[in-house]
């Protein structure tokens, strides 16, 4: 690992109530009991990853997602911190965030929590409609938003994110509309705006094979993301990703290690890794997770070997998942030749199509090239012309 | 071995209509005879080729020598040659039943007499075969043995009060069809001494051996060393290996008069073994050969081209290899504008036509593109002569065109009286002449239609089966050309005509053709970054258009936890997905829209 790279720590939490329709994530409901044992062993997986290190690079963020990481005590919480702050050499503008559900907040819980040292606070609110929220099998209201947000501020969190989510079967874009409106009324920092993907095997996409809801159309979900990046630039949320919007300064430091193809480590049931020319991922269920690190055995179940061309073309497309796309000279720097040089014809062509554009770039100079308005839609067909055969 | 008495042999087929029962009753004849152990029976052990199995159709002719010891204590040898059960190999069946003697005619105990029962039967008495009536499933509850003997002797004018109750399920009454087949079928007759005169009624290709010709002799044997002369191609070889089958090969000194089994001659082409050619001897010659050949001819055209370009020679290759087995088959090269380098491709019909493209995928891996199948016209442009066009494409511009004749079929149906109506409609809908009905018996009815052949290849099978709930059957028979007005139907896509979209189309129906043609296309391809319209047009002139609005948002919103393995596969899988598609300028196009055409039903 080289040593001045910057490194984040991803902490997943795969618990929650209960599952919500439309998800096919790594999380669980009924384990409580498992909580303890959990928390040990997550600690003991950030021992041991320490121990195999051999140089530092310095934590730049700290992120904890699920399931639900906002359903653990908090003193759970904290000791994950705690141990992850005394073993990793933690910048002290390190951005420490944690995903909560509004029903599993209140104004005490905040309170630690930010004593305990979070800083940033992503709160799962995805849509302001209380009968969408039913549809996705949320466990919360509107209402539980608006007092968990009030919370946060009184408590004194300055970093929140609001999630959402469009293309809500039933949703209309009046719906969206008014849950835009209403996010932005509360003036968060950062706000993540998501289509939904039914998967198969979700509770939701058997609702909608079965005829109980019909799928958002392709043209309603487009209008929707259109709509809504209008919408957050006229209220001066800058975009600077495909589903991310942010005040100036505000943009979420986790999520653009991943976009950057930076290195992160990951802790807990199916958490992913990538250092450097190297992806591995844990045990998913956390019962099979606790076990092996209770009886010595590696967590990791798949790694991957990046190959020059695989890590070559995931550059480009989590490059170009960022506004500003790929900045030409740093990829010239970084991989020893000119992006032109390897994909004239693709890239030629999606200038051509109106998908890809040359733009200078807001900062530096050189010259960027990203995603157009157009390509922002229809990015996956952009991204799989860099994919190699 | 002996030379086998020609009154212990007997030769015969079994006809039905597909499903009655026929290569189950075969399977139990194999295996009470032992003629196979149960460790190599296998379910229909006659329908060799995997596709045949799996698809539950027979292909190709197969015939097996069965040893039975009769009630009477003699020893019997029983030639079972089985037939192709579909209408496309109705060639096929006749030369197999050319080699018998008599018939096994399988009649389901509920489902009655169907339209190949008849036909096949008029093909048995056309070769004045004994036919033994076998009424077959009377273990099924709905078994109604009384009614469908009825029906056979109305319809057939069979006798069958010494008709044979079985079931090949449970086994039931197969002791019976052997002696059955002993009793009423007559011996071969023919003389031993006499020259050589054999029919060739199939003939396989064997990497190893070369061409294995299946036979009956009729007069005098063969034997190994012999030279024999086929009359119709003229071809001399010398015998290397005679045997029967059992129902492996197996070599024997010689083959007799009145014996079935195969000869190899070191020949390498089955070409020059044709299906219903006399075998003879070089030296001395039978006088007459027997009832002649014909050439099976391809009936139904289609393009074949690769999906990947750089396959070509490959393609080439596996048709050439595939055509020594299958000489009914015809192929020759051509050119798409939209499609590249391909063949094109005649077959006896469509089941034919799927099962090449079928082991053409399968035997030689390759991915390919076909375009939807046609029949060949006969074109006359003005003041020349009169010429085939098997490719929608090549024909000439409506000025240029005298006349056009389309081949036509003699179709006849079988069903119930309560579903003649609807039948009626269905063949005045696809143009076709009524020629007669006739009641077979109370519940069955014979309708006869002159119909194009064109208008019973798309969907017609499926529409007779749908609108008489399964019990409508049918059968037809080639009758040659008649007038008709045609004209060609083209498809553009983003402004560009396509070859391969185009078909030829009556005049009346064009409009609708047309119309549907467009809506289903845009079905079928997905959208594209740039709005596609798609145009029927007949000349200059558009009939129909639809658009296929441009792809509009196809983005991944979410990075779980950062797991870019996940993304990455899926952008992977797009990616083979479009590979999967052709390319016809800059428009992404399934392989399923080549066929769009055959899809259009005429029923809304």
């Amino acid at each position: 690992m080289v040593l001045n790279k910057p490194l984040g720590l991803y902490i997943h939490i795969p618990f929650c109530k209960q599952r919500c329709s439309y998800c096919d994530f790594n999380s669980h409901s009924g384990l409580e009991d498992l909580y303890d044992q959990y928390i040990k062993s997550i600690c003991v997986e950030i021992e041991k990853s320490v121990q195999e290190q051999t140089t530092f690079s310095e934590v730049v963020s700290i992120y904890f997602g699920g399931g639900t990481p906002s359903i653990l005590p908090t003193h759970c919480l904290e000791k994950i911190l705690t141990t992850c702050s005394s073993l990793f050499r933690v910048s002290e503008r390190a951005e420490i965030t944690i995903e909560a559900n509004p029903e599993t907040i209140t104004r005490e819980k905040l309170k630690k929590l930010k004593t305990a040292g979070f800083n940033r606070l992503s709160i799962g609110a995805q849509s302001f409609d209380d009968e969408l929220l039913k549809i996705l099998g949320r466990k919360h209201s509107s209402k539980e938003v608006n007092k968990c947000y009030s919370y946060a501020r009184e408590v004194g969190f300055d970093n929140i994110n609001l999630d959402l989510i469009f293309g809500i079967p039933e949703q209309t874009i009046g719906c969206w509309n008014d849950t835009l409106e209403k996010t932005v009324g509360l003036g968060p920092d950062h706000i993540s705006a998501y289509g939904l993907e039914v998967h198969q095997e979700t509770v939701l996409c058997k609702q909608i094979d079965d005829g109980l809801f019909k799928v958002s159309e392709e043209d309603i979900q487009a209008d929707m993301y259109l709509n809504c990046i209008t919408f957050l630039s006229d209220k001066r949320m800058i975009q600077y990703e495909l589903s991310n919007f942010a005040k100036p300064g505000k943009e979420c430091k986790h999520n653009l290690l991943y976009w950057r193809n930076e290195n992160y480590l990951g802790f807990g049931a199916g958490a992913h890794s990538h250092i450097d020319n190297l992806r591995f991922k844990n045990a998913d269920n956390p019962i099979s997770y606790i076990k092996k690190l209770k009886t010595g055995q590696d967590v990791s179940e798949k790694y991957e070997e990046l190959s020059d061309s695989i890590a070559l073309s995931e550059t480009i497309f989590l490059n170009l998942r960022l506004i500003d796309g790929i900045n030409l000279e740093e990829f010239e720097a970084k991989f020893g030749f000119k992006l032109h040089d390897v994909y004239s014809r693709q890239i030629d062509d999606l200038v051509k199509k109106e998908l890809l554009v040359y733009h200078p770039p807001s900062g530096a100079g050189g010259e960027n090239l990203r995603l157009t308005k157009k390509g922002l839609l229809l990015a996956n067909q952009v991204f799989a012309e860099f994919i190699p055969d | 071995m002996d030379i086998l008495d020609p009154r212990r042999i007997r030769n015969f087929s079994i006809i039905a209509h597909i499903d009655h029962g026929k290569s189950t009753l075969a399977d139990r004849l194999l295996e009470i005879t032992h003629t196979i152990s149960e460790r190599e029976m296998k379910e229909q052990v006659l329908d060799r080729m995997d596709l045949e199995r799996e698809r539950g159709i027979t292909i190709k002719a197969q015939a097996v020598r069965i040893s039975y010891k009769a009630k009477d204590g003699e020893k019997y040898i029983l030639n079972l040659i089985d037939t192709p059960g579909h209408v496309d190999f109705t060639y096929e069946v006749s030369r197999s039943l050319a080699a018998c003697e008599g018939a096994l005619l399988v009649v389901d105990a509920s489902q009655g007499v169907e339209a190949q029962t008849i036909a096949n039967t008029h093909l048995a008495l056309d070769n004045n075969l004994e036919i033994v009536p076998v009424l077959n499933k009377i273990d099924l509850p709905s078994a109604e043995p009384e009614r469908v003997k009825h029906e056979i002797e109305e319809s057939l004018g069979i006798d069958t009060s010494n008709a044979l109750m079985v079931s090949a399920k449970t086994g039931e009454g197969i002791d019976e069809v052997l002696e059955g087949i002993i009793e009423m079928i007559p011996a071969p007759d023919g003389g031993a001494e006499a020259p050589l005169k054999a029919l060739i009624f199939d003939s396989i290709y064997d990497s190893y051996r070369g061409v294995i010709i299946f036979v009956r002799i009729f007069d005098g044997k063969i034997e190994p060393g012999m030279k024999i002369k086929m009359m119709a191609t003229g071809k001399v070889a010398e015998v290397e290996d005679v045997g029967v089958f059992r129902p492996n090969m197996m070599s024997v000194p010689k083959l007799s008069v009145g014996e079935v089994g195969y000869v190899i001659a070191g020949i390498k082409n089955v070409k020059e073994t044709k299906v219903g050619d006399t075998i003879t001897e070089e030296k001395r010659s039978t006088s007459k050969p027997l009832a002649g050949y014909r050439e099976a001819k391809p009936v139904v055209f289609c393009g074949l081209y690769p999906l990947d370009g750089g396959e070509y020679e490959t393609l080439r290759d596996a048709l050439d290899k595939l055509k020594l087995n299958d000489p009914s088959f015809v192929y020759e090269p051509e050119t798409s504008r939209a499609l590249g380098f391909g063949f094109r491709c005649g077959f006896l019909g469509l089941l034919h036509m799927e099962i090449v493209k079928e082991r053409l995928e399968r035997e030689y891996k390759l991915d390919l593109l076909a375009t939807a199948p046609n029949v060949a016209y006969s074109v006359v442009r003005v003041g020349k002569a009169a010429e085939f066009i098997s490719n929608p494409a090549d024909l000439p511009s409506p000025g240029e065109i005298e006349k056009i004749e389309e081949p036509y079929v003699s179709i006849s149906i079988l069903l119930p009286p309560e579903f003649v109506g609807g039948i009626m409609d269905l063949c005045q809908d696809r143009r076709g002449e009524f020629k007669d009905m006739q009641y077979l018996s109370v519940n069955r009815v014979q309708l006869h239609y002159h119909l194009p052949l064109s208008e019973m290849m798309y969907g017609f099978y499926d529409s007779l089966k749908s609108r008489t709930r399964g019990y409508g059957s049918m059968d037809y028979e080639h009758i040659g050309y008649k007038e008709s007005d045609l004209v060609r139907l083209d498809i553009l896509l983003a402004g560009e005509p396509i070859d391969a979209l185009s078909f030829i189309v009556h005049k009346d129906s064009a409009y609708f053709r047309g119309r549907e043609l467009v809506k289903k296309l845009r079905e079928i391809i997905p959208r594209q970054f740039y709005d596609v319209p798609i145009q029927a047009a007949i000349g200059n002139k558009i009939l129909a258009r639809e658009t296929i609005k441009a792809k509009r948002k196809d983005v991944l919103a979410k990075c779980y936890g950062g797991d870019i393995t996940r993304k990455r596969k899926l952008l992977e899988r797009q990616k083979v997905g479009k590979k999967r598609m052709k390319s016809l300028g800059k428009v992404e196009v399934p392989r399923e829209a080549f066929l769009a055409v055959l899809k259009v039903d005429k029923e809304k």
